[in-house]
């Protein structure tokens, strides 16, 4: 690629610089809003900004005045503040839910915003060529003044994400519990709307509606794939904000017939699809990979415990540990038999057991025997096996919900003194863990 | 400006039309709102987008039957995209809507300007029709043995949109009812819920892009949810919420469109008329605002009304218990004393006066005194009734619940008026005591001696 | 002294007999690589009232689910009366936990119990009178026919229950799984409840459900299986739960406070009684 002129080097730079900030700032107060199971607000809010613009438009021009951009961005941020408390208030006194007043209010206020555009075009005052992409910028047409306000807006938000993280993330999980314990829910709720509400306005006037909701919706619920602590999801959905605005100016930069807001919307999504197939906390490849484990790790002890149920010592009685690991041979068909297994899945069973050394098959090939190392393995899971059956029984009145019962740990998760005990009680009754 | 007059072979139909994208956005309108979609109205109207322009990019043709088709594909792929994230991969369902549209939204952009050069589209033409249009764009229908009919070529479609969602709605309505209201049941007998949302995705689809393609995106996303939300303010039952969302919508779209000509004239010499998609989603959402006020059981002024005089039955009871308490220990009750009482409470000085009135007026107290209220002789037994159920309670709570004495006066009071007849009985029957927790006596019941 | 007696409940899966309602074998299940069912075998006897007693996240629901091939499993099958659920879905009727549900739903009590008929009438026909009258005539079984007419949402939680178990006998089923059919119910819904299932019981028809409390389990079931994970005990009540393990029981005197807290509701919703 040639080395770009100055001018454009200039321009990519400011563009660059006010994108990225209005992704950090978007990320962060769209984390919350998403953990405030809202993530469609931002949507709603920059609707309905459209008639505080008209309306801003409307008392400008009565009362004599020209069209300024902070008059018009101050009504813009009033009607879209004024669209969230609409939506609380609607959820509240009817009962209908977020979605349904979400959808009423950002269909009515857009649709007033239409209505008295239509009036502003019979205003006599000549001015209103272009209030709508006042209202809608765009990335590429980006001008200094739009770095300075996102700046502005950018730096409140973070602030404001900063000085009440904790209170906000109390507000998200438990709203009930912050009331109770006197936190001032209904401001702190009006906070979160104000810096919403920032972030819509100047993102709007800078990079357009698309990318300002974009902004707030993808980043947050990528690093919501990402993480299961508020603190890092802020702080990814921040970092993947300002990377899919970096991203898109790029891109657009490097392809010139490609729109750059359409661009950084694309970026963040291949970011989210991303979170999610490889997103440490609930990616859907180590859930596969989970289950595929665990499936494999079921099969696995279900044969070899299989095995060293149906087999006995081959010399009896068995008198030294080495002597009772040699173990009869077991028939295919009683093997199959035992389970609920195919017998092709069975020989599959069989076929990576042996490879590993744990089974052999007999001459005849329709029985199969374990050897020294199988049967060293399959006692152990016995072993275990009986210690989980012992705790799970023994202490009926609770369960340990959410531990991974991972077979090799149970003296992690029971501590050694309980496995112990757990093995003497097992002896005491006679169903010792060789039996 | 004066207002203009009404034109009816233009106004006439451009309120048919609206009404008749009203009705039919709705009935699937109210599919959405009883399962918590409303958005995915929203989510359609960005969607369409990429459908669209790819419509138009491969067959070079600008015949709206084959940008329609592109549009419902693409909006029925991002209803069914958010689903998936939503169900499978257990994306929060308000943020997997807005990721597919978003995304959806930004594949059409960019198909456009990359397709700038060879063809000359604005989406927008197709996205923000013109109501005030539509009587131009006519069709002829002509019916076989009949005249031949002149129509809005809106109308047709919008018709048809209108019927199928109808007929949907006629012949599955237990189906998507039963996936609507408890898909685990659903899915549990064999109902496959989730063809009943793919089918539901496509009636909002085809509907909205009916509709858009005539009266607007917005105007759509303000009919599929403000109508059915204000049907559902009036009743409680499905089938009357479908059949009065399309009512709403004639409504919306007369009054919607009279508005459009005649408000801004009104209001101003300067003004024209205005635009009269957004006139009607103003109207639509003030019927919304309407039925949530004016609703039966569920109506906000019902509903304050309600709480005004449960409000004033407890500042009632309360003034008795004050009164007879006072009593009991030998003291006149000083009206400074009540109204402090009630300040405590929280109570509003305009709440107590009127307690003390309507006492007064039933005879239960004496309040002619300037200093001192009394109770009479019938207030003093309605006052025992109270008392008793409040200390009965107590009791109760300290027994039977194990609660603390000194914690259990607060939720009495709550109790105490709430306790009918027969409560009370079963109150009295499980607690045998005559004092209470407090060491008062506990007033017998009068009624039974 | 250990609390239940562990029975040796996985014997070779060949021996299931053959007039079990349910056969479970071999079933392990696991959510997001944690296993929530341990190797499960299990045969529900036909005809009996069978509950299932287990703590708090034990995997009761989960068993339930897998039943009604709700939950993918890890490994293992069930069969409803010898065959796949998929085949025999007209025979399983299902009463789930009552939190699933949207209560602001507008649907009656009756339009909810006629959606138990919904296999039999089948896709795109209506519900015809005579569904409905069949439907009244079950409210009327679980002693609510005269609120068949009110919204789901403004039934006393007692009330719901009685409706989602009148729905399932609505699907006229064999086999009646009910997900913690007691919890938080009032005194004369548990009588109804338990009475309707002693009538199932007499019709031949098979009880399955998922019970909390250990303390009543004896007197509401006459077979039980005890679940952690794992199946601890499973058989008869009387050998399954034995007189040590019921608990003092605490639920009767709390009937009236809950009786207390709906008439609050009612007042908030009604204005002066």
């Amino acid at each position: 690629m040639e080395p770009p002129p100055p001018m454009m080097d200039w321009t990519l730079r400011t563009v660059l610089l006010t994108v990225s900030l209005l992704g950090a700032a978007a990320g962060a107060a769209g984390a919350f809003v998403l953990l405030r199971r809202r993530a469609l607000l931002g949507d709603v809010m920059s609707h309905a900004a459209l008639p505080g613009v008209a309306i801003a438009f409307i008392v400008t021009a009565s009362l004599g005045l020209t069209r300024s951009l902070p008059a018009l961005a101050l009504g813009a941020a009033l009607t879209a503040l004024a669209g969230a408390w609409c939506v609380s208030w609607i959820r509240r006194q009817t009962r209908l839910r977020d979605d349904a007043a979400m959808g009423i209010v950002l269909g009515c206020f857009y649709g007033l915003g239409v209505a008295l555009l239509g009036i502003v075009q019979s205003l006599p005052t000549g001015q209103q060529a272009g209030l709508t992409h006042l209202l809608l910028g765009h990335v590429a047409s980006m001008t200094s003044s739009d770095l300075w306000s996102v700046l502005a807006g950018a730096s409140v938000v973070l602030i404001l994400t900063l000085a009440l993280f904790k209170e906000w993330r109390l507000l998200c999980f438990d709203e009930p519990f912050a009331q109770a314990i006197g936190r001032p829910t209904r401001r702190l709720d009006a906070m979160l709307m104000v810096a919403l509400g920032l972030v819509i306005v100047v993102g709007m006037q800078a990079a357009g509606l698309l990318v300002v909701v974009a902004l707030l919706i993808t980043p947050a619920a990528a690093a919501r794939a990402c993480t299961v602590r508020t603190g890092s999801m802020v702080a990814i959905a921040s970092a993947i904000g300002a990377l899919s605005g970096a991203g898109g100016a790029l891109l657009s930069a490097s392809a010139p017939d490609l729109p750059a807001g359409a661009l950084c919307v694309l970026v963040a999504c291949a970011a989210f699809l991303v979170a999610l197939v490889v997103g440490p906390a609930e990616g859907v490849l180590w859930r596969a990979l989970r289950r595929w484990r665990l499936e494999a790790r079921v099969r696995r002890e279900h044969l070899l415990r299989a095995m060293w149920e149906l087999s006995s010592p081959c010399e009896r009685p068995a008198t030294t540990p080495a002597a009772l690991l040699r173990r009869t041979p077991v028939a295919l068909a009683t093997l199959l038999q035992r389970r609920s297994w195919s017998g092709p899945r069975l020989r599959a069973l069989i076929g990576r057991e042996a490879r590993r050394g744990y089974i052999q098959w007999t001459a005849t090939r329709d029985a199969v025997t374990l050897t020294e190392a199988g049967s060293a393995q399959a006692r152990s899971l016995e072993r275990i096996h009986r210690l989980w059956e012992e705790y799970l029984t023994r202490r009926a009145d609770i369960a340990p919900t959410h531990v991974d019962r991972d077979a090799d740990i149970i003296e992690h998760v029971l501590g050694p003194e309980l496995v112990q005990q757990l093995e003497r009680d097992l002896d005491r009754r006679g169903g010792g863990a060789t039996a | 400006m004066p207002v203009r007059p009404f034109i009816p072979e233009i106004d006439g139909w451009i309120i048919a039309v609206g009404a008749l994208a009203g009705a039919a956005c709705a009935i699937p309108g109210a599919w959405l709102l009883v399962r918590g979609r409303v958005m995915a109205g929203d989510a359609v109207t960005h969607a369409v987008l990429p459908g669209i322009a790819g419509a138009f990019l491969a067959f070079q043709s600008r015949d709206p039957l084959l940008m329609l088709a592109g549009a419902a594909v693409s909006g029925v792929a991002c209803l069914l995209l958010a689903v998936v994230l939503e169900r499978t991969l257990r994306v929060d369902r308000g943020a997997a809507l807005g990721v597919a549209f978003t995304a959806f939204f930004a594949i059409g952009l960019v198909m456009i300007v990359q397709g700038a050069d060879r063809v000359d589209l604005d989406p927008s033409c197709v996205l923000y029709g013109a109501l005030e249009l539509t009587p131009i764009d006519v069709v002829t229908i002509s019916v076989p043995g009949l005249d031949s009919f002149t129509v809005p070529r809106a109308v047709p479609i919008l018709l048809v949109a209108l019927v199928v969602c109808g007929l949907v709605s006629w012949i599955l309505f237990k189906e998507l009812r039963l996936s609507a209201f408890d898909p685990g049941f659903a899915a549990a007998i064999g109902a496959r819920p989730l063809v009943v949302d793919l089918l539901l995705a496509a009636l909002v689809a085809m509907v909205s892009v009916a509709a858009f393609e005539s009266v607007g995106s917005i105007l759509v996303v303000a009919l599929l949810a403000a109508l059915p939300a204000g049907a559902r303010m009036l009743t409680s039952r499905l089938g009357p919420m479908l059949l009065l969302g399309p009512a709403l919508a004639v409504v919306a779209s007369i009054v919607g469109h009279l508005a459009a000509i005649a408000v801004p004239p009104l209001a101003s010499d300067a003004l024209g008329d205005t635009s009269s998609a957004g006139s009607i989603a103003v109207v639509a959402g003030l019927l919304f605002l309407a039925c949530a006020l004016i609703g039966p059981e569920r109506g906000i002024v019902l509903r304050v009304l309600r709480e005004r005089r449960l409000r004033e039955r407890i500042a009632r009871e309360e003034l008795l218990a004050l009164l007879w308490r006072s009593q009991e220990r030998g003291l006149p009750v000083q009206r400074v004393a009540v109204r402090e009482h009630f300040q405590q409470m929280a109570v509003g000085r305009r709440v107590m006066m009127a307690a003390i009135n309507a006492l007064a007026r039933s005879g239960l107290v004496d309040a002619r005194d300037e200093q001192r209220i009394l109770l009479t002789t019938e207030g003093s037994r309605e006052a025992s009734r109270v008392i008793r159920s409040h200390r009965l309670w107590e009791s109760y709570l300290t027994e039977q619940a194990s609660l603390r004495p000194d914690h259990v006066h607060a939720t009495a009071s709550r109790l105490e008026h709430v306790t009918g007849d027969a409560l009370a009985a079963q109150l009295a029957s499980e607690t045998n005591a005559t004092i209470d927790p407090h060491g008062h006596q506990i007033p017998q019941d009068e009624a039974r001696g | 002294m250990p609390l239940i007696h562990a029975t040796p409940a996985t014997l070779p899966g060949a021996e299931h007999s053959s007039d079990a309602a349910i056969c479970i074998h071999d079933l392990t299940v696991a959510y997001d690589g944690r296993p929530v069912l341990w190797d499960i075998d299990l045969d529900f006897p036909t005809g009996s009232v069978c509950g299932i007693v287990g703590p708090n996240g034990a995997g009761k629901s989960t068993l339930l689910k897998a039943i009604l091939g709700q939950v993918a499993t890890t490994s293992g099958r069930v069969l409803v009366h010898g065959a796949s659920f998929d085949t025999q879905r007209r025979m399983v009727a299902y009463v789930p936990q009552r939190e699933s549900v949207d209560w602001e739903f507008p649907v009656r009590a009756v339009d909810v119990v006629a959606m138990g008929a919904y296999p039999r009438i089948g896709w795109f026909r209506g519900v015809s009178r005579a569904v409905i009258d069949e439907a009244r005539a079950v409210l009327d079984r679980v002693g609510m026919a005269d609120l068949a007419m009110r919204q789901i949402g403004r039934l006393s939680g007692g009330q719901q229950q009685r409706v989602f178990l009148a729905r399932a006998l609505m699907q006229r089923a064999q086999v009646y799984l009910l997900d913690e059919p007691l919890a938080s119910v009032d005194a004369s819904t548990e009588q109804v409840i338990l009475g309707v299932l002693a009538e199932l019981k007499r019709e031949g028809r098979t009880i399955i459900a998922v019970h909390h409390d250990l303390a009543t389990a004896s007197q509401n079931f006459d077979w039980c299986v005890l679940l952690n994970m794992r199946v601890i005990a499973a058989g008869a009540t009387a050998h399954t739960l034995t007189e040590e393990n019921v608990a003092r029981t605490y639920g009767g005197r709390l009937t009236i406070l809950s009786e207390a807290a709906e008439a609050l509701r009612q007042a908030a919703s009604r204005g002066v009684a």
